[in-house]
């Protein structure tokens, strides 16, 4: 598996259940270290770079975060800052306006007196945003932003996004919603028991045969108004349970 | 700074409740002319009761509570948990246990401070077998649970002494140790917790800032550049060093290290890593101010000061349950 971001772009992770989308972004983001292989950030390797020098220019955002004390939102964006900080330094008047800018950027400032427990699961969602992009990184992985979030604020969540890759920022996301990957994403990256499928453009990626062959499913899709899919109806096929017997411990056959 | 008022207010209760511990006791003194004894004429008998009796009570129980607020408040920070209490990584039991051997083996004849040595062993031994049992890269589950099975031996061991114990008085003075008191404390067993209970409050204190990025979640902490497993240890060390000197010297003083970071965690925004200094400030506050309690309730037999803390200390934790089903919100 050879994986490329390159800033400036919205890179989307996709694939079926279970395909590692999740384990393939920790690995990127250096919170698992992979067996084999290594990941390189400008040329140079992942794991040689201290802790706080990867915080500066990475950002990590979870799937369906959760925040453990009602602390309020000014605060948790704030926690965004922590790379750049001693354990006893003061924030300076530079992190408060790196918190402010990234407020201002995701439509948090309204919410910052508001505890997060408070908050809708798009307000949350960009609240979290705005907390990774406190940090100013060069790149930004996020694990399904829009999972759990409704119409609305799925195209919000996309077009924030959107707009940190169109502001040169390195953006690497898992996705589970073809459309909006199809729509927003520059490049995919198609997964599938736990290799890489294919790889490019979103359109050509994601033909036909592919759905059929990695999702078991006929799909509908259209480019107007903007590009749209749906799944039609399942495939009967040599189902994908037969399939992940077939090779065990993710064995060689898949590529 | 934004905690400046509350700090500033807990260290004038602290001063205050400070003033009112050493002008307590059976004999009346002058406070002024007694201070300035100890400088002048150390033999003078008001200084003599001043640095022989009132400061080792008031300094060890300023420490102890001190110890237990922090500890308590890192631990809560530490598992995101509001009901983690210091005690629950065995070094207490631990303590206890090498305190109460000496007392067993009257070890106590030997040298006076060979009972608080022997807790701080006792501690440091529950924390390394803690240690050995988790392993060096232990998640908080493996760790809390190496903890309880640690405190459930040590326990168990506590109880095999009072069993074997020779005779009922044996037992009475085994027990009463247990129950934590700052009477009959003297200059050496201060200077004895002290080193231990500066290191652990070292380690403790500079979390701060982890502390607050773990409120997003292990995962993302990590994310944010800090070493979880590092923290994880660090506090660990540094609760089981301070909390292992305190309980030493004092015995168990228990619900002080629960109660105090969760009446102070709204006033400092709920922020784990502002809690760790207020909640020091507001053990030794609610400690000597539990120990002047003791000494003000009128009775034959003078009450120990652990059994005040959890007195009050249980019915509060009633009302915080009782309070938290009416909001309708999770303890927190």
């Amino acid at each position: 598996m050879d994986i490329a971001l390159n800033s400036g772009e919205l890179v989307g992770l996709i694939g079926p259940n279970g395909a590692g989308k999740s384990t393939l972004l920790a690995m990127l983001a250096g919170l698992l270290t992979p067996d084999s292989g290594r990941v390189e950030l400008d040329g140079q390797a992942l794991q040689s770079l201290g802790n706080d020098e990867r915080a500066r220019r990475l950002a990590w955002l979870e799937q369906q975060a959760t925040v453990h004390w009602p602390i309020s939102v000014e605060r948790v964006v704030a926690l965004g800052r922590t790379p750049w900080l001693q354990p006893w330094q003061r924030a300076s008047g530079e992190d408060r306006d790196r918190v402010e800018a990234a407020m201002l950027a995701t439509d948090c400032i309204a919410l910052r007196q508001r505890t997060v427990a408070t908050l809708s699961g798009g307000e949350r969602t960009r609240v979290l945003l705005a907390r990774a992009l406190a940090g100013e990184p060069q790149i930004l992985l996020a694990d399904e932003p829009t999972a759990a979030l409704d119409l609305a604020h799925q195209l919000q969540t996309m077009e924030l996004l959107r707009g940190c890759a169109d502001r040169g920022l390195c953006c690497g996301i898992v996705l589970h919603d073809l459309a909006l990957a199809t729509r927003y994403c520059d490049r995919v990256y198609l997964l599938h028991h736990g290799r890489l499928h294919s790889h490019g453009s979103p359109d050509t990626v994601l033909d036909e045969q592919t759905f059929a062959q990695v999702y078991g499913v006929q799909v509908g899709r259209g480019s107007q108004p903007v590009p749209w899919l749906a799944p039609i109806k399942r495939l009967p096929q040599p189902s994908l349970r037969d399939a992940r017997h077939a090779e065990p411990g993710g064995g060689s056959a898949a590529r | 700074m934004r905690d400046a008022p509350l700090i500033t207010g807990l260290s004038l209760a602290l001063l205050a409740l400070a003033f009112v511990s050493v002008s307590l006791g059976s004999e009346s003194i002058d406070l002024a002319a007694a201070l300035s004894n100890l400088a002048r004429d150390p033999q003078a008998i008001d200084a003599i009761i001043l640095r022989e009796i009132r400061l080792p009570r008031l300094l060890i129980g300023l420490l102890a509570g001190a110890t237990l607020g922090l500890a308590g408040a890192a631990m809560q920070g530490l598992l995101r948990n509001p009901l983690a209490s210091p005690g629950l990584i065995g070094s207490s039991s631990g303590a206890a246990l090498g305190a109460v051997s000496v007392l067993y083996f009257g070890g106590q004849a030997l040298h006076p401070q060979l009972l608080p040595i022997a807790g701080m062993g006792g501690a440091l031994i529950a924390t390394a077998l803690v240690w050995a049992l988790a392993g060096r890269s232990a998640d908080i589950t493996t760790l809390i649970l190496a903890g309880v099975a640690v405190n459930a031996f040590a326990t168990a061991a506590l109880s095999l002494l009072l069993n074997l114990a020779p005779s009922p008085f044996a037992v009475r003075e085994l027990v009463y140790w247990t129950l934590g008191d700052l009477s009959d404390r003297s200059m050496p067993d201060l200077w004895l917790m002290l080193p231990c209970t500066l290191i652990g409050w070292a380690l403790l204190l500079g979390t701060g800032r982890s502390l607050d990025a773990l409120s997003l979640g292990e995962r993302t902490a990590r994310s944010l550049g800090v070493h979880v497993a590092r923290l994880r240890w660090r506090l660990f060390i540094g609760v089981a060093l301070a909390v292992g000197a305190a309980v030493a010297t004092t015995g168990m003083i228990g619900f002080i290290g629960l109660v105090v970071p969760h009446l102070l965690r709204p006033l400092v925004a709920h922020e784990p890593g502002r809690l760790l200094g207020v909640s020091a400030l507001g053990g030794a506050c609610l400690l000597v101010g539990a120990d002047i309690g003791v000494r003000l309730i009128p009775g034959d037999t003078p009450l120990k000061v652990g059994v005040l803390t959890a007195l009050v200390g249980a019915p509060f934790f009633i009302a915080l349950i009782l309070s938290a089903r009416r909001r309708g919100t999770g303890i927190l």
